[in-house]
């Protein structure tokens, strides 16, 4: 009698734990697979507006056109995706940095972490417009500095060799407020007997966090970097924002805005199979990159 | 020598020490320095909000309004109509009623449901516990805008876009990030008290319920906070789904609104600043928990 109630109790256990935990699950296979095999498939199609009925087998006619076309801005956007990805490295530097240097810090650390994470929370469209302004041709602070100093002023966003670099520095100063704090929670975690054992060795400030601290937080910067390569592969709102035609020269076009041309009625340019075949490379490439990066890890990343 | 020796390292110390402490003031005024890097850009939109169009379209910048304070740009905000008139109100005003529609239902669902999917991988016993939550974990690696297109055809074929539903009822199946989060939460839960409501006759829903959640209080916040700023800061989605300028959420109505403006900086400030405001206020009252929330979801992941 009581075995039977026993069982029937782990009988339900059984079917509502796997319910509650698949529901998650289920939203993803539903809303990811279903649009993924849909991108494999037109992927290899001609389709005639939005349209998914209109599709006809077009065999590698749409990644010919991608790599071969000469009106094809893809290489260009893989180019330009590139140049954007240097913001990484540059913010990941900048905020080991800093946050060795917040480790250290004796005066109002509550106050700078709220203050370095504030970009974080703010959204793209209003960091964007803020920067617009800044970088403005005629009124923009930057150029009045540059003015008042007897240098010329600078097309920050109208010359197309400008453009990626502003972005750069945009970017950089709004992206550095997540690998800080997470950085730093890293080293607060750290035991003081391990740096303590460093300079007991005789190992100087620098010395010491090159060979201890820093290999102790590789996992940390190992995470930042593989989520910053997913990331910085897929930019494209704050370019958007920036340049909605894709700034100078299409200096601003990342292979992300390229795929985005494919929806919007205004830029409709390449057409959907174009766009899937686009969007597949991408993955291709995001996942080769994720992969290399993660079997690369063996080589500098220490988990103790 | 003893003394000797007592006074070298006496005076040894004193000196590592004025050492130390211009390291430290040097360390210190690095960081004030970047912080005011991040601080001046804030600065320099609220100030241009305030100026007059005159004296905010003046090649040489000022760092305080010389001809006075002007609320001009914020009138603009609070009743400038985009979607080509029709006396239907602020368009930012009605991006913002826009996104409240969209991410309070979301949030509220998504962190349900996350936390029931949590709770389940957490505490409960069933054959399926792996292999689903490897699949889970999977899913964070693919990369979202993979999906733009296919997922727009989707929506559009079932006559969805220009609607808010592409925009809500994915995130009401919960999400990885926050499964993750709060099943490290609540395996640090003691089995003990789920299991004083066992014997009290509870359900598994009711121990989630009643025991665990109330528990849990203020993991389910962080993961509130962040859902809710990540929401109110969307872009791309709203951006792909939504045609209809009174359907636009406020980013977009707030691009929108500055592409109208073009070149008139004090209105856009102004709009752009008061877009703001509600997450500033909302990640200062809460950056305990949003600090926290992202330190613990990012360090283990």
């Amino acid at each position: 009698m009581s075995k039977k109630i026993v069982k029937k109790i782990k009988w339900k256990e059984e079917i509502l734990g796997t319910t509650f935990a698949a529901i998650p699950v289920f939203g993803f296979l539903l809303f990811n697979i279903v649009p993924i095999a849909m991108a494999i498939y037109m992927s290899f199609c001609k389709v005639s507006g939005y349209d998914i009925t209109t599709a006809t087998y077009v065999g590698f006619d749409n990644f010919k056109y991608l790599f071969t076309n000469e009106n094809s801005d893809f290489w260009l956007s893989v180019k330009n995706t590139l140049y954007a990805l240097l913001s990484l490295p540059l913010s990941l530097c900048g905020s080991i940095f800093i946050a060795a240097l917040l480790n250290k810090n004796k005066w109002m650390t509550k106050t700078l972490r709220i203050i370095y994470f504030l970009p974080y929370a703010c959204s793209v469209v209003a960091v964007t417009a803020m920067w617009k302004w800044i970088f403005d041709y005629n009124y923009g602070i930057l150029n009045s500095i540059f003015v008042s100093l007897g240098l010329g002023r600078v097309g920050w966003l109208t010359e197309s060799s400008m453009f990626m670099p502003s972005m750069l520095i945009m970017n950089v100063w709004s992206g550095m407020g997540y690998g800080i704090i997470l950085l730093s929670a890293a080293l607060t975690n750290l035991p003081k007997s391990v740096q303590e054992a460093a300079i007991l060795d005789g190992a100087g400030p620098v010395r010491t966090f090159f060979s201890v601290i820093l290999p102790c937080i590789s996992p940390t910067i190992f995470f930042l970097l593989s989520i910053g390569l997913i990331n910085g592969l897929q930019v494209f709102p704050a370019f958007q924002v920036m340049a909605a035609d894709g700034g100078p020269n299409k200096a601003g076009l990342t292979s992300v805005f390229f795929i985005y041309r494919a929806i919007n009625s205004n830029m409709f340019i390449e057409g959907m199979g174009i766009a899937c075949a686009a969007t597949m490379v991408l993955t291709l490439f995001i996942a080769g990159i994720v992969v290399a990066n993660f079997k690369l890890q063996k080589l500098w990343v220490h988990y103790d | 020598m003893i003394k000797e020796a007592k006074l070298n390292s006496k005076s040894g110390n004193v000196r590592s020490h004025k050492k130390n402490h211009a390291f430290f003031v040097v360390c210190f005024i690095l960081l004030l320095v970047y912080a005011l890097a991040i601080i001046i850009p804030f600065y320099i939109m609220l100030i241009t909000a305030f100026k007059t169009t005159k004296e905010s379209m003046n090649p040489q910048f000022t760092w305080w309004p010389q001809q006075g304070f002007s609320f001009e740009g914020f009138r603009r905000v609070l009743i400038d109509d985009m979607s080509g008139g029709g006396g239907k109100g602020s368009t930012i005003l009605r991006g913002f009623g826009n996104t409240m529609l969209v991410i309070i239902p979301r949030v509220a669902v998504w962190v349900f449901m996350s936390s029931l999917a949590a709770y389940a991988y957490a505490k409960m016993r069933f054959k399926a516990k792996k292999v689903l939550y490897g699949v889970l974990l999977s899913t964070m690696f693919v990369p979202g805008t993979v999906l733009m297109i296919p997922s727009f055809i989707m929506w559009d074929n079932l006559y969805l876009t220009d609607t808010f539903v592409p925009l809500i009822l994915p995130a009401c199946f919960g999400g990885p990030a926050c499964v993750f989060f709060l099943r490290q939460f609540f395996t640090g839960i003691p089995d003990e008290l789920l299991e004083a409501g066992k014997i009290d006759g509870m359900g598994e829903f009711r121990l989630f319920l009643n025991i665990m959640l109330p528990l849990s209080i203020p993991a389910v916040i962080a993961q509130i906070v962040l859902g809710f700023v990540n929401g109110y800061n969307e872009y791309l989605g709203p951006l792909m789904y939504l045609q209809s300028p009174e359907r636009y959420t406020l980013q977009l109505a707030l691009r929108y609104y500055t592409s109208t403006y073009a070149t008139d900086y004090q209105a856009i400030m102004a709009g752009a600043f008061v877009a703001l405001v509600p997450t500033i206020i909302l990640y200062i009252a809460a950056q305990k928990f949003f600090i926290e929330g992202i330190a613990m979801s990012g360090l283990k992941g």
